[in-house]
């Protein structure tokens, strides 16, 4: 495994036009972030939160390769 | 170990006046609780630039939205004198004027009840990740975004 998996949801579906990303292996959250920065012009303008296992990151955060990644609009429930 | 059946709170499409009115006849024979709140969220028909929503099709990230109802679930125990609670939140396409999510709290008095569904439903917007697609009448849809 050399790469992360990042799930993708809500309007990041369109805008990547994908369900998911591939992206190599980072060490943490910031990382992760400056790659999708730097790799998906998409993603300029948009709002989203990281989530590593199941919760959103707030600050910097270590990973490893089995971390679960998602990238999610904000929320839209009820 | 015997487990209990993992609760979901997905429903698949709008959530029925009948699914509603079965779960308050279930409470009926608990005779401790002397007060239910409910709230029933609803898919307004808002028009947006024009055009009128005539429906919302709802995704989520159920992995995650489980945790974060498991942790609503377990607060709102804590912080309120609750006898139960149940949260259901649909999935898929709900039209406008139908029920997208049902909170239902009892307790011995009003005020825990009352106070805890108002809790859950506010906790339930900001921390579980559901996503709306705004379907329009002519087919074009937009993504909605809580106020």
């Amino acid at each position: 495994m050399s790469t992360h998996k990042i799930r993708l949801f809500g309007f990041l579906v369109d805008s990547l036009k994908n369900y998911h990303l591939e992206i190599p292996l980072q060490t943490d959250s910031d990382a992760v972030l400056n790659y999708l920065k730097q790799t998906y012009p998409q993603l300029e303008g948009l709002s989203y939160s990281l989530a590593i296992n199941k919760k959103i990151v707030h600050q910097n955060h270590p990973l490893n390769a089995s971390s679960e990644l998602a990238l999610l609009p904000p929320f839209a429930g009820g | 170990m015997e487990t209990k059946p993992k609760k979901t709170i997905w429903v698949e499409g709008p959530i029925s006046a009948d699914k509603i009115a079965k779960s308050i006849a279930a409470h009926q024979t608990k005779k401790d609780i002397g007060a239910h709140s409910i709230f029933l969220g609803q898919v307004r028909a808002d028009t947006i630039n024009g055009q009128t929503v005539a429906g919302i099709e709802y995704s989520a990230y159920t992995e995650m939205a489980d945790e974060a109802i498991a942790e609503i679930r377990e607060k709102a125990f804590s912080k309120f004198d609750l006898t139960c609670m149940h949260i259901y939140h649909s999935v898929g396409m709900v039209k406008s004027g139908e029920i997208c999510l049902f909170v239902f709290t009892s307790s011995t008095h009003r005020k825990a009840a009352i106070d805890a569904c108002d809790w859950i439903v506010e906790s339930i917007k900001e921390l579980t990740p559901i996503f709306g697609k705004e379907w329009f009448e002519n087919e074009e849809y937009t993504w909605k975004v809580n106020k």
